[in-house]
């Protein structure tokens, strides 16, 4: 057994008090979660699982938070898009050290946006630090995590893109020829 | 100096509470839930920080693992863009 460490970014009714959810979501199994509802129509939970693989934990995860609050849609699912802070915390090492091997090393994959510090798909960076040898500490779980949080987020996001533009069989011509 | 109204039965929890109350965290009683030992709220919910999400938490009296919660306890405070401000300050 491993222990996943991952989060799930939920909407929910605007009109409802976030604190009515404390109890159904404890009473249905997801007592090994912290909850942030700071902001109104949010609610953003915090896992820590025991599982055997990241699937397991994610998906039953889901199904817990679902049977509590049957009204929520699952947003996103985190860690995917990071920064060089979250790289730090994943690697166990400080935010200068990530930003020095970023900067030190040209083949590190590119940002997929460019704040004044760069943001990345979580598993390309796990994927390089393991190919370059320079993770510090064993990332195996956090690979698991990151592509199946990686594979969810772009599955919705595929979807309600489809739903609202129109542009799918365009792109899928530049993209299969 | 708080009006937090006991002790977490646990303490790894009631340590990282201790430590969220020395960075200005607020205890506030869930009228609503009876597994809540307490809600927590950050003195500066600053939107801009994490969105905005992180600034208010709960803490169940039995979680499932204590130390992880301790854990994401210290995760939750240390995170704040604004506690990171004035530290570099």
């Amino acid at each position: 057994m491993n222990e996943y460490d991952f989060a799930l970014v939920l909407k929910v009714p605007f009109d409802v008090d976030p604190e009515t959810y404390i109890d159904p979501l404890f009473e249905a199994g997801c007592d090994d979660c912290s909850q942030h509802f700071g902001k109104r129509g949010y609610l953003e939970l915090d896992f820590i699982r025991e599982a055997t693989n990241a699937s397991e934990a994610i998906t039953s995860a889901i199904r817990n938070v679902r049977s509590a609050i049957p009204e929520a849609e699952l947003l996103h699912i985190a860690p995917d898009i990071v920064g060089v802070s979250e790289i730090g915390q994943i690697m166990q090492c400080s935010r200068q050290y990530v930003q020095q091997i970023v900067n030190s090393s040209p083949t590190f994959p590119i940002a997929i946006h460019n704040n004044n510090k760069g943001l990345w798909h979580l598993i390309d960076v796990l994927k390089w630090l393991k190919d370059n040898n320079k993770r510090v500490n064993d990332i195996t779980v956090w690979l698991e995590i990151a592509a199946f949080a990686r594979t969810y987020n772009n599955a919705r996001n595929h979807q309600n893109i489809v739903n609202e533009y129109q542009y799918e069989s365009e792109v899928k011509e530049l993209i299969y020829g | 100096m708080s009006n937090r109204p006991n002790r977490h039965p646990n303490k790894e929890i009631q340590n990282a509470v201790e430590y969220a109350e020395s960075k200005g965290w607020a205890f506030e009683k869930s009228g609503k839930s009876s597994h809540a030992w307490a809600i927590m709220k950050c003195p500066y919910n600053d939107n801009s920080c994490r969105c905005g999400k992180r600034c208010k938490i709960s803490i169940y009296s039995t979680p499932r693992s204590p130390t992880n919660r301790a854990k994401q306890i210290y995760r939750d405070v240390d995170g704040c863009i604004r506690l990171q401000e004035e530290n570099k300050n």
